[in-house]
């Protein structure tokens, strides 16, 4: 079939040599199994001390003297793990990087291949983007194992299915997708096998690859057509109405898909409130991503072009506070728009000890000062903090950003064509949400049904 | 190269954007010059003398006022109010801004000449709202008017329109006419319009300072309590005080009123109306027009200074039903046939009444509606209903007589 691992076990070393490099935390140990030679190779980054002493080293000690065969000795000592026989070098080194400890002895044609594991994890964690108050407080770690154990702790029951896609050049980064059997629509799970696997051989090592890949439209993504979620019970219930949930190695969060526009609306924290509450919240949603989409184009467009709509004594108002200022309103506005996203910014790769210090004496001492210095308006201080405010109350951090980022679209539009120019905006803006997919599932639909 | 090619595209796109988009039009608030009131009267050099009432818009803020007045008056004379503006930029290095203009005021005299020509550019200038209140005055007052400050309002046609609507919607004693409704009237027949009449009572120079908020004895007054009455086009005459509340009830434009009526010498029983609703109807007995008057209303007791009059029990409410009604009937008649036999005007609306009603019998005396209205019989019926008595049912003055302990 193809080349055995080694012609002859003395110059075995020279070709886990070659087929290794020199990188300095593989370690190839010489053995002697039942008067035999033999080799164990492993990544010491990736296999702990002690589990690698107690799992495999114990066994063998014990065991390696009374058995004929690696197979015997595996049946025998190691019962319990998981192991592979493989007989080529690129899949031995495949498990390898999957946290294994291959097994070499002179005179075996097949080498053994099992995992230990070991190295050390991050415990569990509460959500730190998306927290609750009534809910779990439990987030997904970046061991894909134990994200898939929360999942199961939960929905008990044989009808949770997962399947595992090694993708990534090298094979390795392990992806996983999680659906309800006969929940799911089976069209949406071809095509979500289908896209996952289509994957296969390309770069794909973070979360951010993978779901620039699942996306429908690869071009634009002013709108997030994909949900990242790093809580459990969200993803379970996203599972419970028949979406399918993908992790992967290394990332604390799932992709959950199809979602829709609407989907970004609603909060984890929402399955724990009363009804009536729960409407109120929705609306209040609704009404911020208005807000912070609109409020300062619509702040432009009014004064800079439809002035006479602006009830009187706040239009005296605004004059008297815009007088003698050396900006037009809307490099005020931007001036403004940009202090505040740099202070966000800025606050966020702080270290958390002066991090909280930044973002009050930022605010004061820019705000303030720039007002009593004269340089902008109050009024613009106001609709900037309002729309920062309100662009905060999305349960959803991403979409958070599309709307930062149209925002600025709308001041530009806003400021060259006045409050014209923003419904011409919100009719482009509404034309490109209706015509966006999300796993062929219209994206600005209430509810979550295929046509 | 596609890439490229697009984006030049879209560049291009930008800037023709740019180019032929309203980015001419657009306005800095900081340098406008905001006009809330204009007055006409007729004039020397041009052929009106126009006065702007601008404001101060510092004044306003917190952080930038400079205590100066909230207001100023400056005025010109030309042809037209468009070269009024002119001259206007001119003067003041601000852009004059006319869409939050709520007021004008016209010189009694021009409006009894019938003069109007200075309205087709209020009527047709885009900034300029159709819904702004337009109000009689005495030409020689007109600088005083705008230069008294009300209490509290600093802005003199924010007092005098303020002071309007409340004493419109309080007792209905005057009703700010709009630009559009004056239009209307004024060009259509079987209602003939009716403006607001602001006087000034003992006007002084020094009500004109800001300092005069500070006095406590405030002797200059703004006076609402006239109508202009209309003939045709023309100005002919007013109508004061009660006889004005009477109008504006007639009209159907009264909500909430107070009337009174006499329940012994000199000791009156006062009623608040409410949801007063006035129907108008014409009809022809033998070629000579019947005017009725239907007006209906709830009322609440407002005071009652007559002892033992009053017990709350349902025949008092039934007495003072009928009292009401009687009293209001006879003031209603008075006010009519005064119009009608003083100014021979149909103010009221019954020419509107007969259009809606009749249109055929309206065509064939629409040319001279208001000789039939004067000479037209007058039918009134009134019901009020009184209802309530207040948070009172008797009146304290009854167990003052009928002391219990």
């Amino acid at each position: 079939m193809n080349n055995p691992l080694y012609e002859n076990w003395d110059e075995l070393e020279s070709v886990i040599q070659r087929t290794f490099g020199k990188t300095t935390d593989f370690v190839k140990v010489p053995i002697v199994f039942n008067n035999r030679k033999g080799w164990i190779l492993y990544y010491s980054s990736l296999v702990g001390s002690d589990d690698l002493s107690s799992k495999l080293m114990l066994p063998l000690n014990l065991y390696a003297g009374k058995t004929d065969s690696l197979k015997q000795f595996r049946a025998e000592a190691l019962a319990s793990i998981n192991y592979q026989y493989l007989s080529e070098w690129v899949s031995i080194a495949r498990q390898l990087n999957k946290n294994s400890v291959c097994m070499l002895v002179e005179g075996e044609p097949e080498a053994l291949t099992i995992e230990i594991g070991g190295y050390s994890e991050r415990a569990l964690s509460e959500p730190n983007i998306q927290p609750s108050v009534y809910g779990p407080k439990i987030a997904f770690t970046e061991d894909i194992v134990t994200n898939l154990s929360l999942l199961r702790r939960i929905l008990r029951t044989k009808s949770l299915q997962i399947e595992s896609y090694d993708i990534s050049s090298d094979m390795v980064t392990g992806a996983v997708l999680v659906y309800l059997d006969g929940v799911i629509d089976p069209g949406l799970l071809e095509e979500a096998r289908q896209r996952i696997r289509s994957l296969e051989g390309k770069k794909v090592t973070t979360l951010t690859h993978l779901m620039k890949q699942l996306r429908d439209n690869q071009k634009t993504n002013f709108f997030p057509t994909l949900m990242m979620n790093e809580r459990q019970d969200a993803c379970i219930a996203k599972l419970m109405e028949g979406r399918a949930v993908v992790l992967i190695d290394g990332t604390p969060s799932a992709i959950i898909m199809p979602v829709v526009f609407q989907d970004f609306f609603d909060s984890a924290e929402d399955a724990y409130l009363p009804k009536a509450m729960l409407v109120f919240l929705r609306l209040l949603r609704y009404f911020t991503f208005f807000i912070a989409l609109l409020l300062p184009g619509i702040y432009i467009g009014v004064i800079n072009y439809n002035y006479e709509i602006i009830p009187i004594n706040l239009a005296m108002e605004i004059a008297g506070l815009r007088s003698n200022l050396p900006f037009p309103s809307v490099i005020e506005l931007l001036l403004v728009e940009g202090a505040f996203e740099i202070m966000r910014e800025g606050s966020i790769r702080m270290p958390k000890i002066v991090g909280n210090a930044l973002t009050v004496v930022g605010a004061l001492v820019i705000g303030q000062a720039a007002v009593q210095a004269g340089i902008v308006s109050i009024v613009v201080i106001i609709i900037v903090a309002f729309t920062g405010l309100c662009s905060y109350a999305f349960p959803h951090y991403n979409f958070s950003f599309s709307v930062r980022l149209m925002r600025f679209a709308f001041i530009g539009i806003a400021s060259i064509l006045g409050i014209f120019g923003i419904f011409l905006g919100c009719i482009a803006l509404f034309a490109y949400l209706v015509s966006q997919r999300s796993f062929g599932y219209p994206y600005l639909q209430f509810n979550i049904k295929r046509p | 190269m596609n890439t490229s090619k697009r984006l030049i595209a879209g560049m291009v796109c930008m800037l023709v954007i740019m180019l032929l988009s309203g980015c001419a039009d657009r306005v800095e608030p900081g340098e406008l010059l905001v006009v809330t009131a204009v007055g006409v009267t007729k004039g020397e050099k041009g052929r009106y003398h126009f006065y702007f009432e601008g404001i101060n818009p510092s004044e306003f803020t917190e952080t930038k006022r400079q205590n100066i007045s909230n207001s100023f008056v400056f005025d010109n004379e030309a042809d037209a109010l468009s070269g009024a503006i002119a001259i206007i930029s001119q003067e003041i290095p601000l852009k004059p801004e006319f869409s939050h203009m709520q007021l004008i005021a016209i010189d009694k005299q021009l409006l009894e000449k019938g003069d109007y020509d200075y309205l087709d550019f209020a009527d047709r200038f885009d900034q300029i709202r159709n819904t702004l209140t337009l109000v009689a005055v005495n030409g020689d007052e007109l600088g005083h008017i705008f230069a008294t400050t009300t209490p509290s309002l600093t802005i003199p046609s924010f007092g005098i329109l303020r002071q309007l609507n409340e004493l419109h919607n309080s007792v209905g004693g005057n009703y700010p006419t709009s630009l559009l409704q004056f239009m209307k009237n004024l060009t259509e027949s079987g209602h003939n319009p009716t403006l607001p009449y602001v006087q000034i009572q003992n006007p002084d120079k020094k009500a004109e300072s800001i300092d005069y908020a500070k006095q406590l004895n405030k002797q200059t007054k703004i006076n609402l309590k006239s109508i202009a009455v209309f003939k045709e086009e023309k100005l002919v005459g007013e109508l004061k005080n009660l006889q004005a509340r009477d109008a504006v009830v007639l009209q159907g434009l009264g909500r909430n009123t107070l009337y009174n009526y006499n329940c012994g010498p000199n000791k009156f029983v006062s009623i608040a109306l409410q949801f007063a609703s006035v129907n108008k109807k014409v009809t022809y007995k033998q070629d000579k027009p019947v005017l009725k008057v239907y007006m209906h209303a709830a009322g609440t007791i407002n005071s009652i200074q007559c002892a033992n009059y009053f017990n709350g029990k349902s025949e008092d409410y039934n007495r003072i039903n009928k009292e009401i009604d009687k009293s209001i009937k006879q003031d209603l008649m008075e006010t009519l046939t005064t119009v009608q036999q003083k100014y021979k005007s149909d103010i009221f609306g019954f020419g509107e009444a007969l259009r809606i009603s009749n249109y055929k019998k309206f065509k064939q005396v629409k040319d001279r509606w208001d000789e039939e209205f004067s000479r037209a019989e007058v039918e009134v019926e009134v019901k009020i209903n009184v209802q309530r008595s207040g948070i009172r049912g008797e009146p304290f003055t009854n167990r003052i007589k009928n002391k219990k302990y």
